[in-house]
């Protein structure tokens, strides 16, 4: 982390104050429709989400594609998931951005150390 | 005389290294046309600097360099070994050579496979050298590039070793490099099944039969830790079950780290801190082998029918003499192909030559072969015809194997060639820096110890040749073991037949 500075002893409280609340404000909409956050990584954006959703255990990606079809159901009927499903819900959960890191990482030390491009495809 | 003589020829050069000013003066009495570039500062250096471009001559030793002193090897180098308190054992050798070779061998192979985690040993010798704990592949790369260094695993049926090559100053990184992988290798789920994938395309690609003869041959004539397959069978193989394997076998007492062209202190010194955290437990026993010998036979098109029959060497490596009398034989034996360009030292002056492969011209190939473990072993002859001699080709395979086992059989003169052959291959095989790693690491994972050049080279000359037919007549007890791969494999005589043979 950077040094502080002067300016961020100021910014910094009111910064962490408001982090807690979006947070708890964006769990609140995933808990609506079920999904955890790294469930709206999107590989059609991303090349190294793409990469990492190969590597995580296929029972994840399954239980992954559940999660979106069940939203994108509720979505369609305008509907939210149940009271006490929504209690179960761990939104922040992470499945994906471990290896969503890794994959940088190599990236970042593939440029640095100078081998070629491991694919080479480009976005739709 | 010579002096005048060079003189007179106008080259000037020894005489202008041993005095200057006389070669200034010789200069301008023979008027040379060479520019001898003078680097004696002038007057005017004091004022305006000596030029920028004024390199040191070459003609004179640099001035404040430390020559290091002159090498020399009057005595021969030592094996020194030490062991740490965790079971691991340390041996080096200082051969000379501005190269090193470093190895990490572990008393583990497919002979402690069992049908669930078969093929992993194969497994691990392809994914040495990639991703670890500490380092991705590609950093790996990089710094065995950095230093110029070679890589190498080889995985067995009862030993493993990854080796590195390189220059004698980068020993720390050498070391480390290999710790790392031998003992910190990263098996994801995602890698596991990449590298499977390749495994099983290249395998498909490669299993031709006589590519395999040799696997179906252990298979054939052990039943047990012998008798699994070397290659991977196509079995599922979880992260799980390798690391489960990696970590049952790799224990402080079966890990040897062997060095050829290092100092023994230093070698320690790196591999104490890496290797400590072996456990010093024995690991996960062998599975036990049992011979039992068989009959395999394989009716696959190609030009050639190749036939193996191979018989049990009791005590493997570990009776010392037995397996050197077998070494003896072998170079006794020797043969080969029959389309070889000959020369001297080619062999063609062996048993095999002389008495089969000159006599019968459609034998494509007769070779005698050896397999020894460390407590048993598998030898015999491997021989391949075209079509229409198999029954005869085998006949022939059976007889020279009966006349090795005759006393007497074995004459005087062949015998000396081979046993001086044998110690010759010996040596000339030790002058490799690699070789000699290689041996040290695998020989204390068999014995404990290192049998030395001397003692091996007194007990290949002691051999006799009652020794050698003692050899072969107790190889000859045995159950026989017959692989035979080609068209005609089908019409040889049934394996009873053969039995009978040799009963």
């Amino acid at each position: 982390m950077s040094k502080p500075s002067v300016l961020s002893k100021f910014t910094q409280p009111l910064f962490e104050w408001a982090a807690v609340r979006y947070q708890a404000m964006v769990g609140k909409e995933l808990k609506k429709y079920g999904l955890r956050h790294d469930d709206l990584l999107d590989p059609t954006m991303d090349l190294d989400v793409r990469e990492a959703l190969k590597r995580i255990p296929q029972a994840e990606i399954e239980a992954r594609n559940q999660r979106i079809k069940r939203a994108m159901d509720l979505s369609m009927k305008h509907k939210y998931l149940d009271k006490e499903m929504q209690a179960k819900q761990t939104p922040f959960k992470s499945y994906l951005l471990n290896d969503l890191q890794q994959v940088q990482t190599e990236n970042h030390e593939r440029a640095t150390l100078g081998g070629k491009a491991k694919y080479n495809r480009q976005l739709p | 005389m010579l002096r005048t003589a060079l003189q007179q020829s106008g080259r000037l050069l020894s005489d202008s290294l041993v005095a200057p000013r006389a070669a200034c003066a010789v200069q301008s009495r023979y008027g040379s046309s060479v520019a001898l570039p003078s680097n004696e500062p002038g007057f005017f250096a004091s004022l305006f600097g000596a030029p920028a471009n004024s390199a040191p001559s070459m003609r004179e030793p640099l001035t404040g360099v430390e020559t290091p002193p002159e090498v020399t090897y009057d005595k021969a180098p030592v094996t020194e070994m030490t062991t740490l308190s965790n079971g691991v054992r340390i041996v080096s050798e200082n051969t000379p050579g501005p190269t090193a070779t470093v190895g990490v061998y572990i008393d583990v192979g497919s002979k402690y496979e069992n049908p669930q985690n078969g093929g992993v040993t194969h497994f691990l010798e392809r994914t040495a050298f990639k991703d670890t704990a500490h380092r991705t592949h590609l950093s790996f790369t990089r710094e065995a590039e950095a230093i110029g260094a070679n890589f190498m695993a080889a995985g067995g049926r009862e030993q493993m070793s990854y080796t590195a090559t390189g220059i004698k100053t980068n020993l720390p990184q050498l070391v480390e490099l290999l710790a790392d992988t031998a003992l910190y290798s990263k098996f994801t789920p995602y890698n596991v099944q990449i590298e499977l994938a390749a495994m099983a395309r290249e395998l498909k690609a490669e299993a031709k039969p006589e590519l395999l003869v040799n696997e179906w041959l252990h298979q054939v004539a052990y039943k047990g830790g012998l008798g699994q397959s070397y290659l991977w069978n196509g079995s599922a193989l979880d992260p799980e079950i390798i690391v489960d394997f990696v970590e049952a076998n790799h224990t402080g007492p079966r890990v040897v780290i062997a060095a050829s062209g290092v100092e023994h202190k230093a070698l320690v010194g790196l591999s104490e801190r890496l290797f400590a955290d072996l456990p010093a437990t024995a690991g996960q026993p062998a599975v036990p082998s049992q011979y039992e010998g068989g009959d395999h036979r394989v009716n696959y098109p190609q030009a050639f029918t190749q036939v193996l029959l191979g018989f049990e060497v009791a005590g493997g490596w570990r009776d010392v003499k037995n397996s050197i009398a077998m070494s003896v034989m072998v170079t006794l034996m020797g043969g080969g192909s029959s389309f070889s360009a000959g020369g001297p030292g080619k062999g063609m002056h062996s048993r095999l030559y002389t008495r089969v492969l000159q006599r019968y011209g459609w034998m494509e190939e007769c070779t005698m072969f050896q397999s020894i473990h460390n407590d048993t072993g598998l030898a015999g002859i491997a021989a391949s015809c075209s079509a229409g001699k198999a029954p005869e080709m085998l006949e022939i395979v059976q007889k020279e194997l009966r006349a090795i086992a005759t006393k007497g059989a074995i004459g005087e003169a062949e015998l000396e060639r081979a046993k001086k052959s044998t110690v010759s291959n010996v040596l000339m095989a030790l002058e490799s820096s690699g070789v000699v790693c290689d041996d040290m690491g695998r020989q204390i994972l068999t014995f404990g110890q290192r049998i030395s050049v001397e003692d091996m080279k007194s007990t290949i000359e002691k051999i006799t040749a009652n020794d050698i037919a003692a050899c072969a007549a107790a190889m000859l007890k045995s159950k026989p073991t017959l692989v035979s791969v080609g068209p005609e494999a089908l019409s040889l005589p049934p394996y009873a037949e053969v039995c009978k043979a040799f009963a």
